[in-house]
């Protein structure tokens, strides 16, 4: 970018925000907030007293716990409030890329560096939490990597309400040690991952659902930097997506393609995949152009399916209406998919591939759901087929 | 103790408040969750007020507070809708004045449009004209890393619509510095 370019980027923003015109500051309000801050956590550091201290390092090398697989208990209090958080031993021989697993409050977890771009050539590094909900690894985050690129994890089904975190930490951190908010301190051992020609360093584990305070990263014995993860990733109340990671600092979009266009009740529609910080997002715009409405929905990434994955998005239009897409990834053995509407007919639609991942798009008329996909492949054989498709809330 | 830190901290925040709500602003592009994110930043610095106090440059502790007020905000916006109707668009392109506003709105949008440390390199750098070694003391990241991000950043935004006159004269409104003439 050239310094004119600049000096109109600056010159803009000045602008745009110059005239926002701010009136006083809501003193009263903002003090109130943090005193009702202070008061949450003065609370919460007295609940501690109550919950036993779990504290127990798997830095000290392998023979601590016994063999990888064996689970390592580093909180073996029988008191019936706390907290119970297991490490396994990290094995960087582990199959299928686990790289951290353990058990927290008595539900198992495991975080594996999986492929999940589909067949070569592509390939789109990710962890995946128990086999299931992927997050992109970054790969341009390595080099100035401090404290590392940390991604939480939140449970909202489960009952008791666990997490689980990674980081991708910098090639001269040995171990990270973590403080949970319940006050419990544990280490982590960093494991070295090949995945896409390129080399990661990843950290794993599991946490209660009262989340994490600090996370240092070591070199040696030598603290290199702390992180405090947003208190609101932890919060009982925050309006965080639960289920889907949130990333301290999210990868850039890793890859982007248009899945299906088309023209529905006169208006011509775009819709388009994005992989990245976000997850998995699916974004409609009405219009080539994009100028006159929009629509998106986002999921944690998974593993290309065998058969189908598919979601719904519903788009309110000014007139009361409602637009209706169906979306999502096919198995890779997918040359063409057909969908039975409720209204009897059928379409054939043929799955377009972004970042070796099998994508397809449908849009429906009012009135009109997808009732079944059969998924066929390029000898003409239907060899997946579901009725499960998800139906919005106000279909 | 309360009370002193209460004078200190409303001290503080009367002198701060326009221009975290600015840099909100240009995170968000709303003014209204600019303003509410803004409020957040500062009681969660009035939480922690012994701290801020003491930290070598309490500024930028405020701004990392706010910045990562932000993006858990965009994180939460998992699923989206914009309802624009179509009758409520123009149907060719507009005269002046009305051009540049539609060219800033277009910046605050393409702006939003990028990664959430990339964004908050942005506005750190063109809004607050922060150098970059502040930057990366507000990001805890090397001033390299600020570099890096945001020569992407100013990519991204060159290939949008939003800098894609910078060659062409303005025909209306202030340009700042230059006493409000065309």
């Amino acid at each position: 970018m050239n310094s004119t370019e600049e000096r109109v980027l600056r010159q803009r923003l000045h602008e745009e925000t110059d005239q926002l015109g701010t009136g006083p500051a809501p003193v009263d309000a903002i003090l109130r907030r943090g005193r009702a801050i202070r008061a949450r956590r003065r609370g919460a550091a007295a609940s501690c007293v109550a919950v036993l201290a779990v504290t127990v390092a798997v830095t000290t090398g392998m023979q601590a716990f016994g063999p990888p697989g064996n689970p390592a208990p580093v909180a073996g209090q029988d008191h019936p409030s706390a907290h119970r958080v297991i490490l396994n031993v990290p094995d960087p021989r582990a199959p299928g890329g686990v790289f951290a697993s353990g058990v927290t409050d008595g539900r198992p977890w495991r975080l594996a560096a999986r492929n999940v771009a589909g067949p070569a050539p592509g390939c789109l590094p990710a962890v995946m939490l128990n086999s299931r909900d992927g997050d992109l690894l970054d790969i341009r985050a390595g080099a100035d990597l401090i404290v590392g690129n940390w991604a939480f994890w939140n449970d909202a089904g489960g009952q008791p309400r666990t997490g689980a975190a990674f980081g991708e930490l910098g090639s001269h951190v040995t171990s990270v040690a973590v403080t949970l908010r319940d006050g419990t301190r544990f280490a982590v051992q960093p494991v070295s991952v090949s995945l896409c020609g390129q080399r990661f360093r990843l950290a794993g584990f599991g946490y209660p659902a009262s989340g994490v305070r600090t996370i240092a990263a070591y070199q040696g014995d030598r603290a290199t930097v702390l992180y405090s993860p947003p208190r609101g990733t932890f919060s009982p109340d925050s309006a965080l997506p639960a289920d889907t990671w949130d990333n301290t600092a999210a990868a850039s979009n890793a890859a982007s393609g248009l899945i299906g266009a088309g023209t529905v009740r006169g208006t011509p529609w775009r819709l388009r995949v994005t992989l990245g910080g976000d997850g998995e997002c699916f974004e409609v715009a009405l219009r080539p152009d994009g100028t006159s409405g929009s629509a998106s929905i986002c999921r944690p990434i998974g593993m290309p399916p065998a058969g189908v994955s598919v979601i719904t998005l519903p788009y309110g239009t000014p007139g009361g209406g409602v637009l209706l897409w169906y979306m999502g990834t096919v198995s890779a053995r997918t040359a063409y998919l057909r969908a039975g509407l409720s209204d009897g007919t059928t379409t054939r639609l043929v799955p377009v591939v972004v970042a070796g991942r099998k994508y397809f798009a449908l849009a429906t008329a009012k009135g009109v759901i997808a009732r079944r996909l059969t998924l066929y492949d390029a000898a003409g054989h239907a060899f997946a087929s579901t009725t499960e498709i998800p139906v919005p809330p106000h279909r | 103790m309360e009370a002193r830190d209460a004078d200190d901290f409303g001290q503080f925040m009367a002198s701060r408040w326009p221009g975290l709500v600015r840099l909100a602003y240009g995170l968000t592009g709303d003014r209204w969750v600019a303003e509410d994110i803004a409020q957040a930043a500062l009681a969660s610095a009035y939480a922690v007020w012994w701290r801020v106090r003491r930290a070598d440059d309490p500024d930028a502790y405020v701004r990392r507070i706010l910045i990562n007020a932000c993006n858990s905000r965009f994180r939460r916006r998992r699923v989206t809708e914009d309802p624009r109707a179509m009758a409520e668009l123009p149907d060719s392109r507009l005269a002046d004045p009305s051009d540049i506003v539609g060219e800033r709105a277009a910046l605050i949008a393409a702006v939003r449009q990028l990664p959430p440390r990339q964004r908050a390199i942005v506005v750190l750098r063109y809004l607050e004209d922060l150098s970059d070694a502040q930057v990366a003391a507000v990001l805890g990241c090397s001033a390299g890393t600020v570099r890096s991000q945001a020569s992407r950043a100013l990519a991204k935004l060159r290939g949008s619509t939003a800098l894609a006159d910078t060659g062409a004269p303005r025909q209306a409104g202030p340009v700042p510095g230059q006493g409000g003439k065309p």
